[in-house]
This record gives structure tokens, sequence and C-alpha cells, in this order.
């Protein structure tokens, strides 16, 4: 019988008996010491605690850290600004009527909105409803003298974003919104509450976690209905959000703006972009975009009707045209379709080039954009600095599309330059791949020669066009350019430098950047083209673009704008890679006699360096049939 | 004894005859579970009304607390009427069908509430880590009385930690530290009554304290070191565990002498997962200091009942089987209260037959079924 192997230990029975009435009664002793001494959380006396009463935890909203730029001049800062609100349940219903009227008078707004806001209160009744935000001193000091006739209203005290110099930097800097419910659900997690603002758009967006601090909490005894009884203080202080420094300075952005404002005026458009950086590490020194708008209205609780107004808008002020929006990069795409030539050795430099003043395929004529040609035999870089159209087709034709994508790839085009800004596209750099997928059927040949002249499919950000340029100008870097320059602590210490980051290099050879460099500053010094640019008082390299775009006219023709990018190259030559300033200007739909992007160039390079001569050239801003590149 | 002769041929072998099962059967223990799961009905119509819910519709805790109860004591009936060693040749195809369902509840279970994870059978969510404890525990029992021969210590023990690996480790993933520690609890239990030399339990008892940092490591999700930091440190994060504690402690304070009755949910918030987790706490507020050492009590006589019953026990098997699912009850029992009380961190793991939640329910009615088969069916070999 098995019971004969029974091993029966005595004292290993009395111990687990033992145990489970030491368990027992451990367990029994406790439940009847929390009962006794009503020893609750141990942070408040369980005698004023009656049974329906909760702690809740409420969040402290930290103060959110400053954008400074370069200098330290403030960009966005909190100011304090007071707000009104109704907490239902001490608004007896018999006088209602009576103090919305009131209180309507003060605030001198229709006392129709405050009704509606009371009823639209899903809420606990001692849960305040918002009436007004943004509220004068003045008027909370009426509000606190008229307390006894106002039940239920109460003013408080909150911070508020601002931004002291709005528009001129407001694609940069962004501004800040509420949350929405449906983000809340998402964001709870985090410390955010229902009244809490975040980053929308620019560096109040990208930058959200470095900025926005952590949030504290604080312990408050609600009673059954939600009603607060009292605070039972601070379990954890908030921490201000770190400061954020730009790569941008004030005055230099001043300088882009201004120039852009002149030309935007002068030549009538309504989009346009002026911006530049070092390439020498990736910072932007100035980025602006018009149309532009003002983000304080935002940290105001901006109106369904002014926001509306900015969302009709066609030329789109909310969005930076830099980074957000993309355009046929025209001529300035032929830096692409060049460097591919000369460097897969399919032209040579020397070579000669027939500039007729057209290029027939198959029963088609691709006309030069003079449609007269220039006479005689070009090489690849007299047909770059003529923005030879007929040299470009020749190229494009020994390379093929997907060579030349493959090319524009490699300048960064097609993809987002992984700028510290939020909502970059990435344009497009059309191949044979793209086209199957995307049109259904392979691209053309009369297609492939205007993807060289960056028409057609091609599209590109001015952030791209001029990131291309800088990597020209620096000898082959992409940078990931940047606009925040440093993260500080809110004590003003540095906490985090934001170094330069390197997205790709150029995989081209030495050389064919030497010859592309040689062929930007012929461009500017050729007068045929760019008139007296090149006589300004800089090593000035670049291209030109004229790019076509939209619905023809009634005489069959098309609306353009105008590009110029490029770098002032080192005093000591253009062969040289330790450029520093790269620019690009874009100019939308500018339809003028001349280049307008050109014109605006002057102006701002006038500002940025400082000299005394106005090259600007008189009547070149008038709206014209300009058939340039 | 006299009719232990076709024990091993079909489910009725000794006690048949149904005078026999109801004159040898442990009343204490059945009465003690039987007042279990009352309070634990009588909770879930507590908590659906202080949920909102239609108390008959299928939807509510209160008919599925009555439906799960209902088939816990036809469970435990069954069990109890069925001879023991016919169950114990199913051990292996059920241990086997259980690791299955372990692995099927990683592969496709749900998230239940961040405790543990179920899956869905059916339509209805299982907690298969709740069925794990108790099969785990049958193999395991089965696997040291494989034969008749004297116990080896270190075979056994080695084949039983085996048995008990895959289970304990499978749960652990899932995440659910809790059960798993359960499961090695049981091993231990059985264990030590089972008689296994000194020297093994104190190594097993070793083993599980070395296994603390690696758990930590490997198995122990993060929001439960949350919870095991702020039982340590109460100060860490107001805004998490603690806040729940605090909840609790202040339910069971309010609770009283008597509590606030059985109609005691106008005003009051629910507490945090009250109707699992923290149904001790909710039920001191309703009954009181009273009514919370009454299911101290009531757990303690089962336990004690499961001792004594490896006690009196004339085989290994029955042994291993009482001293398990003792340390099962005792742990179980202990883990909850003490979490509800402030003594222990916060784990989900439930309150037998209290906390609402049929797998665990059915789970150990089966397992006290199966000891009380033990008793009934005793003598006749094993």
């Amino acid at each position: 019988m098995s019971s004969a192997h029974v091993v029966r230990r005595p004292l290993r029975y009395i111990s687990a008996v033992l145990l489970t009435a030491l368990i027992g009664g451990l367990l029994s002793v406790r439940l009847v010491a929390v009962q006794a001494s009503g020893d609750g959380a141990r942070t408040r006396s369980i005698s004023t605690l009656s049974d329906g009463n909760r702690i809740i935890e409420e969040i402290i909203a930290p103060p959110r850290g400053l954008i400074l730029d370069r200098a330290g001049r403030v960009l966005a800062e909190n100011i304090a600004t007071y707000a009104v609100q109704i907490r239902p349940g001490d608004l007896p219903l018999t006088i209602r009527q009576g103090v919305v009227k009131r209180l309507a008078e003060i605030l001198n707004i229709d006392p129709v909105r405050i009704t509606m806001a009371l009823d639209r209160a899903t809420g606990s009744m001692w849960e305040p409803v918002r009436i007004a935000s943004v509220v004068d001193e003045r008027i909370t000091r009426f509000i606190e003298e008229e307390r006894a006739a106002l039940p239920g209203v109460e003013t408080l005290f909150e911070a508020r974003r601002a931004y002291p110099l709005g528009e001129l930097t407001s694609q940069v800097v962004g501004y800040v919104g509420r949350i929405d419910a449906l983000e809340l659900r998402v964001l709870a997690a985090s410390g955010y509450n229902e009244l809490d603002y975040m980053g929308r758009a620019g560096v109040e967006k990208s930058y959200e976690e470095v900025l926005r601090g952590t949030p504290g909490i604080r312990q408050i005894e609600i009673d059954a209905q939600g009603r607060e009884v009292r605070e039972l203080g601070i379990t954890k202080l908030p921490v201000t959000g770190k400061s954020v420094v730009l790569t941008i300075d004030v005055e230099a952005q001043q300088r882009a703006f201004d120039a852009l404002s002149w030309g935007v005026k002068a030549a009538g458009n309504k989009q346009g972009v002026v911006t530049s950086m070092n390439p020498q590490n990736g910072e932007i020194i100035a980025m602006a975009s018009l149309p532009t708008y003002d983000n304080n209205l935002f940290s105001a609780g901006i109106t369904t009707e002014q926001y509306q107004k900015y969302l009709d808008n066609k030329n789109a002020p909310l969005l930076n045209h830099a980074t957000g929006s993309h355009f046929p990069p025209g001529s300035t795409y032929k830096l692409v379709t060049f460097s591919c030539a000369l460097d897969q050795g399919v032209v040579r430099p020397q070579e000669t080039l027939a500039s007729l003043p057209y290029l027939e395929v198959g029963d088609q004529k691709f006309y030069e954009w003079n449609r007269a040609g220039f006479g005689r035999r070009l090489t690849p870089a007299q047909g770059f600095s003529y923005s030879s159209a007929v040299v470009t087709y020749q190229l494009a034709q020994r390379l093929k599309i997907d060579r030349l994508a493959d090319c524009g790839r490699a300048w960064g085009f097609g993809r987002p330059t992984g700028i510290d800004l939020p909502n970059e596209i990435a344009g497009l750099v059309p191949d044979q791949d793209w086209a199957r997928s995307a049109i259904r059927r392979t691209l053309y040949d009369g297609e492939v020669l205007q993807s060289a002249l960056g028409q057609g499919y091609d599209l590109a950000t001015p952030l791209q066009v001029m990131n291309a340029f800088s990597a020209l100008a620096n000898g082959g870097t992409l940078w990931k350019p940047h606009v925040v320059l440093e993260i500080r602590e809110p004590d003003g210490t540095i906490a985090e430098t934001i170094a330069p980051v390197a997205a790709a290099t150029v995989e081209m050879r030495s050389s064919t950047m030497t010859e592309m460099r040689r062929a930007s500053r012929m461009v500017v010094t050729n007068e045929f083209m760019t008139k007296n640019l090149g006589q300004l008082p800089l090593l000035l390299a670049g291209k030109t673009g004229t790019a076509e775009y939209g619905v023809r006219d009634k005489q069959g023709r098309l609306p353009y704008h105008h590009w110029i990018t490029g770098f002032v190259a080192p005093t000591n030559g253009w062969s040289r890679t330790d450029a520093e300033f790269a620019y690009v200007v874009f100019m939308h739909g500018s339809n003028t006699v001349s280049n307008a992007a050109i014109e605006v160039l002057k102006r701002y390079l006038q500002l940025q360096y400082d000299f005394k001569r106005d090259y600007r050239l008189p009547g070149a801003m008038s709206i014209g049939n300009y058939y340039g590149e | 004894m006299s009719l232990g002769s076709s024990v091993t041929r079909g489910p009725f072998g000794a006690a048949s005859w149904i005078g026999s099962i109801l004159r040898r059967m442990d009343w204490l223990a059945a009465s003690g579970m039987l007042l279990l799961m009352l309070s634990g009905v009588a909770m879930a119509w507590i908590n659906a009304r202080s949920y909102d819910q239609e108390l008959l519709s299928l939807s509510s805790i209160f008919l599925r607390s009555i439906i799960w109860t209902l088939l816990g004591l036809v469970t435990y009936a069954f069990t109890t009427a069925i001879n023991w060693r016919w169950i114990r040749t199913f051990a292996w195809p059920l241990y086997a069908a259980n690791l299955l369902l372990l692995i099927a509840t990683l592969i496709f279970g749900e998230d239940s509430g961040g405790n543990s994870r179920a899956i869905s059978l059916f339509g209805i969510a299982i907690q298969s880590s709740e069925i794990a404890k108790i099969l785990t525990l049958v193999a395991f029992a089965t696997v040291l009385t494989r034969d008749n021969s004297a116990p080896d210590d270190l075979n056994a023990m080695l084949l039983a930690v085996m048995v008990v690996a895959a289970p304990s480790i499978l749960v652990a993933v899932q995440p659910d530290a809790g059960t798993a520690v359960i499961i090695l609890a049981a091993l231990f239990g059985a264990l030590l009554l089972y008689g296994v030399a000194t020297r093994w339990v104190a190594a097993l008892a070793a083993l599980g304290v070395l296994a603390v940092p690696f758990a930590w490591a490997f198995f122990i999700a993060d929001y439960q070191k949350e919870r095991l930091i702020a039982f340590i440190d109460p100060n860490a994060d107001p805004a998490g565990p603690k806040y729940q504690l605090t909840q609790a402690l202040d339910a069971i304070s309010s609770g009283g002498l008597f509590g606030i009755g059985f109609d005691g949910t106008g005003g009051t918030a629910p507490l945090p997962v009250q109707e699992s987790d923290f149904v001790f706490a909710a039920l001191v507020r309703s009954f009181g200091a009273f009514g919370g050492l009454l299911i101290i009590a009531l757990l303690g006589l089962i336990v004690f009942r499961l001792i004594w019953h490896a006690w009196e026990a004339e085989d290994r098997f029955g042994i291993a089987l009482a001293g398990g699912l003792a340390a099962i009850f005792l742990t179980q029992a202990g883990v909850n209260i003490g979490m509800n009380l402030g003594l222990a961190p916060i784990t989900g793991i439930p309150l037998p037959f209290v906390s609402y939640g049929g797998a665990s329910l059915i789970s150990l009615a089966f397992g006290l079924g199966l000891v009380q088969s033990h008793r009934v069916h005793q003598g006749g070999g094993a």
C-alpha cells in the first residue's frame, strides 16, 4: 500500500498551521487597526472625510519654456492674463438672468453667449464654465468689486503664450493651441489635461517635449457632487520647461522679411519665400515665408471666423512655404541634370553641344527658352549659364530618366531634408517606377526632357533647393538644416547644443563639384542672363529658374514662378568649399518681365551685407510676358 | 474500504453510493466555500449597482456571478462524486491542454485591465492563468506519486520543478507575475507537507529568493515595478498605485464595525476594480470589520481543513494535492487582502470565491472538489 511510503513530518504541519494562523491574525489585526485609527492615506485626518468625499489629483501646468533668437531676444514668452468663469452651482437659477446680463455688460459681450456657454456645459454643476479668456485686469477688478451681486462668477489668473514679434517669426516659431478631446485621450498619459495647450506649429510643435516642462500634482478633496472642499497640498512641484534658442537672429530675419515684403508688394504676387543657411553647419540664418499670420491670435483663443479666414486664404498663410509647400523647381534643377551628366561621363567638360532653336523628338519640337538658340555651340558650363533648354535636353537624352532621378535623389530631392520644423514635405522626383504606380504608364520622352528642366512632374520645396546648393557650396554635405541652436535650462545654462547632422553626402567626384561651382558663378557673371547681378560686391554664385504652372491664359501662356538660389562664395574663390551663406528666393506666380526673385535677392543681399548701392533695376518688377530663364 | 476493487475502471468507483459520499464529505470546508461564494454574489450585486448596471441583463456582473457560482457548485459536486483516481488519469492531457491554452493566450490574448491576459473562447473571456494554477498542481502531484516506490527526494523534486517551470514561465511572460508566484507557492506547499528532505525545501526557498532579481529584469512589467516601488516607497508616485491604495484604505475605514450596509452604494465612488482586486475593501465598506473578519476566518478555515486533510491522507497524491491547494488559498488570500490593507504590493490576484471571475471560481471549486473526492474515495490503493 502506498501509505507505507508516506513520510509525515509533524513539525512541518505545525509550522503550516502556525503560518496560516499568523497570516490570518496579521490581516485581522491590520484590518481592525485601519478601522480604528482611520489611518487612510496618512495625508489628512479622517474625521472630515465623509463617505462621499474623494481625493482627486489635479495637474498643475508647468510654465512653458521660452523661445529666444540667436542673440537672446524673446520670441515666445508667457504673460499673465485673466479669465472669467462661472460655477453654475453657486449661481441660483432665480437670479441667473440678471447676473448674466450684468456680467455681459462688464465684459462687453452678448449675454446670449454666456447663457449658451452655461447651457452647453455638461459637467457637474460645480465644475466651472469658461466665459471669457484674456480679460483685461481692469475688468477683473470690476467683477471683484461687484462680487456680492455676481454669485458664482469667478476670475482667475492664467499664463498665456505671447509672441512679441508676431508675424515676423511666426512661420518658424509657430503657436500653441488647446488640446481637443480626441488628442487628450492619447496625451492624458503624459500628464496633459483638458485645459492644456500644446505646440501646434513651428518650433512650438517640434520642440514640444523640451518646452513643455513637467506638470505638478495637487491633491484636492471633493465631495460627492464634485465640489472642491479643500486643497490637501501639492504632492509634486511643476518643473518649468527648457528654453529653446534659435539659429536665427531677429535682425537677419528682418532683412529677409523686408526684402520679401518689398518684392511681393512690387510684383503684386501673394506668396514668396526668402531663406538662407550656413552651408558649413546647416544652421538656418533666416526664413521668411509670405503670406504670414499673427501667432498671438492663437494663444489668445482664436475666433472661428479668424481661423476660417486663414484657412480660406488660398495663399495658405498658416503654411511655411519654405518647408511645407512644393513647386516645380524649374531651371534650378539643372544642377541635377548637368552634374549628373558630367559625373556619369555622358558629357565632357570641354565638349560642346549644339544650341539650336529647338530639338525635335518624334514629331514634336522642344524649343529653346528664347525660341532662337544662342547661335553657337556651348560647353556644359556655358549651357548652364545660359540656362539653355536645348543643351539640357541633349544631356537628358543621354542620361535617361532613371539615372537623372537617381542624381536628383543624390542631391536630396524627393525626400524631406529633416529640418527640425514640423510638416515638412518630400517633393517629387519622377522615375519610371513612380510613373508605373502613380500614373499607370511609363514616362514619354518629352516628359523626360521636362523633368531635366525641373518642370513636368518635378516638385521641390524651397528648402530642398537651397539645401542642394548648400551642398554644392560645401563640397557635398547635405545637412539636416536646423533652426534650433541650443536648449537652455530655465536658469539660462546650456542644457544641450544642437550639433550639425549630415543627412547624406552627394556622391559625386570633386571635379564635378568644382565644375558646377564654376558654372554657378558663370550664371551670375553672364550679363545676358542676370544683367547687373554680377556687379554686386560679392562673389555670388547660383542658378535662376522660371517654372511654369497652372492653367494657360487666352494667349496660351502659362503663369510662372521665379527662383534664384545659390551661395556667396568666399572672397578668395568659388572653387573653395568654405562658403558660409547659401540662399533661395522663391516668388510664386510673379509673372514679371524679368526674374522677380533676382530683384528680391539683390535687396536682401544689400540689407544683409550692408552695401550702399541699390542694384535693383527699375521696371523689372512690372508684369509682363517674360520668356527668360 | 472494502469497495475499492474496481476503483480505476470507472468514474464512480469506491463511493458510488451517494450516502457514503455525503457521510464522508468534509462539511466544514464545503460550508466555508459556500459562504465565500455567497458573499461573492452579494458583492457582485453591490458592485453591479454601483457601476449602474442593469442587474438582470447578461452583461451585468451580478447575473454573471450567479451563473458562474452555479457552474462552480456543479463542478464541485461532480468532482467530489467522481473518483479522483479516474480524474488523475487525465492529468497529462489536461496539463498539455493547459500549456496550449497559455501559449494561445500569449498569441491571441487580450489585455484585461492591465493585470493579466484573457483569451476569448466561444465569446467568453477566460483568464487562462487561473486555470493553470490548479491543472499544474494536479500535474505535479501526479508526477510526485508516479509510482509506489519510496520517495526519492531529488528526482521527485527535479521532476516536479520541471513540470512547474513551463506553465510558470508562460504565465509570467503574460505578464502575470502574481500567478506565477502562486504556482511556485503551490509547489513549495506540496513539497513541504509531502515530506521532502528539509535541505531540498530550503534549496527551493533559496532558489526562489535568488530568482527575484532575475524576475525583476525579465518578467516583471513596468507597471508592476511601479506598484512594487509604490509599496516600498509610498511617496514615489502619488498619482499611480498609491492612489488606488489610498482609495481602498478610505473605503475600509469608512465601513465601521458593521459597514454602511447592503445598499451602501449611494454617493460613494466605485473603487478601482472593486469587483476583483479591491473587492475586499468594497466588502468592508459594505459589511464592516465584522464582514472582513468573517471572510478572513472562512478562508483560514479552508486552509486549516486542507492541511488537516493532508495529515489524514493515506497516500502521497492526497498530501501533495491538499498541501499545494492550501498554499494556493493561503497565498491568494494573504496577498489579496494584504494589498487591500496596504501590507502587500498591488497585484492582480483575486480573492478566492469573492472576487468576480469565472475561471478563478471554477478552478478553485474543481481543486476543492478533487480534495473532497480524495477524501470520499479514500482507500483501495492508489
